[in-house]
């Protein structure tokens, strides 16, 4: 069960406030799942009630740093046990992320289309006149093919583990 | 997870038992993280337990069967690098 208490929106979200600490927190986590990140919340609000809930709140606030560390520290923590070191800003994180996607999706793309065609060179019958005969005036020869053809997998399959690895660390599923 | 092993514990207990050996030197704002990634591997399973007499759950953890296992992996590790550290210093 998830805590349903867990909306980090509150209205009181100034400096020195547990609900600021919260913040901040969040803001840190935005690497995680949005399901881990309520999770982690949640069991920060409840330490906090639990441990300090007799304090005037800004106690509280201060109380919770001296025991978790900073919100940055605190966030840190959680960061570090999911392999997530980065610590710049949302926005920068999550388009750095995107661009690195794209750019392996288009090198993946490109080797394809190398191997489609270096394929199509060593297999089709010279006397085919296709268009693939564009291709062969390139001059490569049969072992050329071949070669650009195995660079071009071997980038693929780079190309397709580099942007899986980067959409899982970005969305890494909750056991 | 030997804290778990002799029930269920909500958060606060956890991170108060483990600091009560102030010789593990276990810092508070580890243990948090570390609940949290056993669960995510699947040693510990939680649950969210409202309660009528506070304004907010808790969450208890207890040990799945596959974190039981790892724990007793880990105390016979633990046993065995004790006697043999013990036969080295006599």
């Amino acid at each position: 069960m998830s805590s349903d208490s867990d909306s980090t929106s509150t209205s009181d979200s100034r400096p020195g406030t547990t609900a600021e600490y919260l913040r901040r927190v969040e803001a840190r986590l935005h690497a995680l799942p949005d399901r881990d990140r309520r999770e982690i919340l949640g069991e920060i609000r409840s330490h906090v009630a639990e441990r300090y809930g007799t304090l005037a709140d800004a106690d509280a606030a201060a109380a919770v740093t001296a025991d978790l560390g900073s919100p940055e520290t605190c966030a840190e923590a959680f960061l570090a046990e999911y392999g997530v070191t980065e610590t710049m800003s949302p926005g920068f994180g999550q388009w750095r992320r995107m661009l690195l996607v794209a750019a392996g999706v288009a090198l993946g793309l490109a080797a394809i289309t190398f191997v489609v065609f270096g394929l199509l060179n060593v297999l089709t019958p010279p006397s085919a006149g296709s268009v693939w005969f564009i291709w062969r005036d390139v001059g490569l020869g049969r072992y050329g093919w071949l070669l650009l053809f195995g660079t071009s997998l071997i980038l693929a399959a780079g190309a397709g583990i580099g942007a899986a690895a980067l959409l899982r660390r970005g969305r890494r599923p909750t056991p | 997870m030997a804290i778990l092993e002799r029930g269920e514990r909500y958060g606060l207990e956890v991170l108060e038992e483990a600091t009560r050996v102030p010789e593990l030197g276990i810092a508070e704002g580890t243990v948090y993280p570390l609940l949290n990634r056993l669960e995510r591997e699947g040693k510990l399973r939680s649950r969210w337990v409202s309660r009528e007499d506070a304004s907010h759950p808790r969450k208890y953890y207890s040990l799945t069967a596959e974190g039981a296992v790892m724990l007793a992996a880990m105390k016979e590790g633990w046993r065995e690098f004790r006697f043999g550290l013990d036969q080295h210093l006599g």
